[in-house]
């Protein structure tokens, strides 16, 4: 559940200038800026998530569900703080399904690795606020997330430094210019990761992923990311909806962001355990961020 | 090349060429009903099998909740249980029955740094699981089945809280007009009834202090007993029921630890009457948790609570006892799947269990529950009152919730 926003890739499309030649250092800036750019939209940000998951086939060129879909519905508000913003507090709410609905969960995520992710979950049949056993999220094996084809790692962001990239190639993809990037995950990763290699394509005007593959440890092609309905916001570009293949299970989950506020602040109040158990400060507050949902 | 032909790429020398095959219709999942749900309906059926105990109960619950105005909201959950005929209720009752509730109607006004929430609603103290070191301002509720959570174990009461907000700092005052006592059965007598009506008012005070890792909170309550106690009457009657009226003064701690989280809940009872005599004493009761997870995500959690145990007959005499307990818990196929184990020992009263359970929600609206058991339990005992019977018994349930 830790940083449900950072699902939303998004880059800034008024960033500094790039180098004409992606050279091994470039690489990694644009990846830098990639992540940069991520965290950036998750900071001062409302959103209303779905996240649906079915198992698919493909049929005349298109992808179906073969089974009744499952589907989760989100309000998440999230800051980032810290150097490098690569703190984190956000807190999320279900909405649906109706069995989960209620479900609230504050949690405070570090960047320095000595210190543990913090979580809170309001437990609705007692109406008290539980702290719960996270740890470092780095010492975790990852799980799915809500229930979906997505995990834990597929959300984290601020770790380009454990990785080693390369450009594979450039040119057109999807009607855009692409850099095609490989992320070799160094040995701090590869002790907690269940991916031997990303490849991700990047907008090269947007700085935005168009496309992401992860490899399995014997180097097969597991899951498969794609990033649609890529749109600006406050000068940052997101794609509002992020689906990912997973090729083994033949199942796939799509993150679709129904609305977005960003940039909006509040009170320091709202990040606190008070949100979990005041409800009528809790939607005092949400009611007016809602106003600025695109 | 397998992987990238699985991708639909030419080859290892051409990423940029278009996939196929992967292309999502917009109208693949259908988009949510646009305005915001706040009612949710639940029905389960459950049945409880055993050598000595049956029980079998069908749940019809109803929630709803929603912001009223700016700053004021409301909660109604009310729920109807029906006891069949072959229930062990049921059997107490001398029949078939139902059993209307209503487990919370409130309402909440919230303004600046606090929030006032008045009406039928559950206050929980303490923070070691399967405890009670703490938790002793609301009543229980025996005709609740117990598995591996006692999270149903509890029955909401007419209250006011008013709780405030100042940075790290939280303070919560509670005033309980009218208590009740636990709920054995539905079998209700006019004794019971008049030692109710014959109780006073509640009231406590709790404060915490929050910081990285740590949660650090005191308080103090002037409460009721949940049970009644026999105590010498000293006429023909040689004993009769009074509810003890006693205060607590407590002090709850939860730290992490990397991924350990300890908890501890200590607890000072004044003036607690004693069964079968006249008399009073003042006793500690202490409570100790811990609850870890694994790299692998296996949740874990022990503990060890220390209290009184009340004599059970006009011979005996109360004793210092602990109960133990250790759990195990794990999520899999995408949290589907919840399995978990929890054990529960004890010396005096003696009591022992060991409960299986695996969950499993087959869609958004469909979930069932297994559990097998194996119990060991000496009469008397308030945890034998939850509904362990000796030897083996298999639970099963059936909910929908939309």
């Amino acid at each position: 559940m830790r940083r449900l926003i950072m699902v939303l890739l998004v880059l800034s499309a008024a960033g500094a200038a790039m180098p004409a030649a992606a050279t091994p250092q470039n690489v990694r800036d644009i990846m830098e800026k990639v992540d940069a750019q991520q965290r950036q939209i998750g900071h001062q940000t409302l959103t209303l998530s779905r996240l649906s998951s079915c198992g698919f086939a493909k049929q005349g060129g298109k992808v179906v569900c073969t089974e009744a879909p499952r589907m989760k519905v989100l309000e998440s508000y999230s800051r980032q703080s810290g150097e490098n913003m690569k703190d984190s507090q956000s807190i999320a709410i279900v909405l649906e399904p109706a069995s989960e609905r209620g479900v609230g969960m504050l949690t405070y995520a570090y960047d320095d690795a000595t210190r543990n992710t913090e979580s809170w979950l309001y437990l609705s049949a007692l109406g008290k606020v539980k702290r719960m056993v996270t740890g470092n999220s780095d010492e975790q094996e990852p799980v799915s997330f809500f229930g979906s084809e997505f995990t834990t790692e597929d959300m984290e962001t601020g770790k380009t430094d454990e990785y080693d990239y390369r450009l594979l190639q450039e040119g057109p993809y999807q009607g855009r210019e692409v850099w095609v990037i490989e992320a070799l995950p160094r040995p701090v990763r590869l002790a907690k990761t269940r991916y031997s290699k990303l490849l991700i394509w990047v907008d090269q005007a947007r700085f935005v992923p168009l496309k992401m593959q992860a490899y399995d440890r014997r180097g097969e092609l597991w899951k498969r990311f794609s990033f649609e309905h890529i749109e600006s916001f406050n000068g940052l570009w997101m794609a509002r909806r992020v689906t990912l293949f997973n090729l083994y299970s033949q199942r796939l989950s799509t993150m679709e962001t129904e609305q977005i506020a960003q940039g909006i602040a509040v009170d320091e109040a709202f990040l606190t355990q008070r949100t979990l158990v005041d409800f009528a400060y809790r939607e005092q507050v949400l009611q007016r961020l809602r106003q600025h949902f695109d | 090349m397998a992987v990238a032909c699985a991708a639909g790429h030419a080859g290892d020398g051409d990423w940029l060429t278009e996939d196929e095959g992967y292309a999502l219709d917009d109208t693949l999942f259908e988009a949510p009903e646009a305005a915001p749900r706040y009612s949710r309906v639940s029905l389960s059926h459950f049945l409880t099998q055993s050598d000595q105990l049956v029980r079998s109960r069908s749940l019809a619950r109803f929630e709803y909740e929603r912001p009223v105005s700016e700053g004021h909201y409301v909660r109604v959950d009310g729920k109807v249980r029906r006891f069949h005929p072959s229930d062990e209720l049921a059997d107490v009752k001398g029949g078939a029955y139902q059993e209307a509730e209503i487990e919370a109607l409130w309402w909440q006004v919230s303004a600046r740094q606090c929030f006032v929430k008045a009406g039928r609603q559950g206050v929980y103290w303490g923070g070691v699981d399967n405890s009670f070191a703490l938790d002793q301002l609301t009543p229980f509720d025996y005709t609740e089945a117990l598995l591996t959570s006692f999270t149903g174990l509890r029955q909401a009461e007419d209250l006011l809280q008013v709780q405030c907000y100042e940075g790290a700092h939280q303070v919560q005052l509670i005033i309980n007009p009218r208590p009740g006592l636990s709920v054995l059965n539905h079998d209700r007598d006019r004794a019971r009834d008049a030692l109710e009506a014959g109780l006073h008012e509640e009231w406590g005070v709790r404060w915490q202090w929050s910081t990285e890792g740590r949660e650090v909170a005191f308080m103090w309550a002037r409460l009721e007993d949940n049970l009644p106690t026999p105590v010498g009457a000293g006429g023909i009657q040689p004993y009769r029921l009074e509810v003890a009226r006693f205060d607590v003064w407590g002090m709850s701690l939860s730290q992490s630890v990397g991924a350990l989280l300890v908890l501890l809940d200590a607890a000072y009872h004044r003036d607690q009457l004693q069964a079968f005599t006249n008399h009073r004493r003042h006793e500690w009761e202490v409570a100790l948790g811990m609850e870890y997870t694994s790299t692998a995500n296996h949740r874990y959690n022990a503990g060890v609570w220390r209290f009184r145990a009340p004599a059970l007959s006009p011979a005996g005499s109360s004793r210092a006892t602990a109960l133990f307990n250790l759990g195990w818990s794990k999520s899999v196929w995408r949290d589907d799947l919840e399995l978990s184990v929890l054990g529960l020992w004890g010396g005096e009263p003696r009591i022992g269990s060991l409960t299986g359970l695996a969950d499993y929600q087959w869609s958004d609206h469909w979930s069932t529950q297994v559990s097998l058991s194996y119990a060991n339990a000496a009469e008397g005992s308030d945890i034998a009152l939850a509904g362990f019977a000796d030897g083996w018994s298999t639970s099963a349930s059936i909910d929908w919730v939309y």
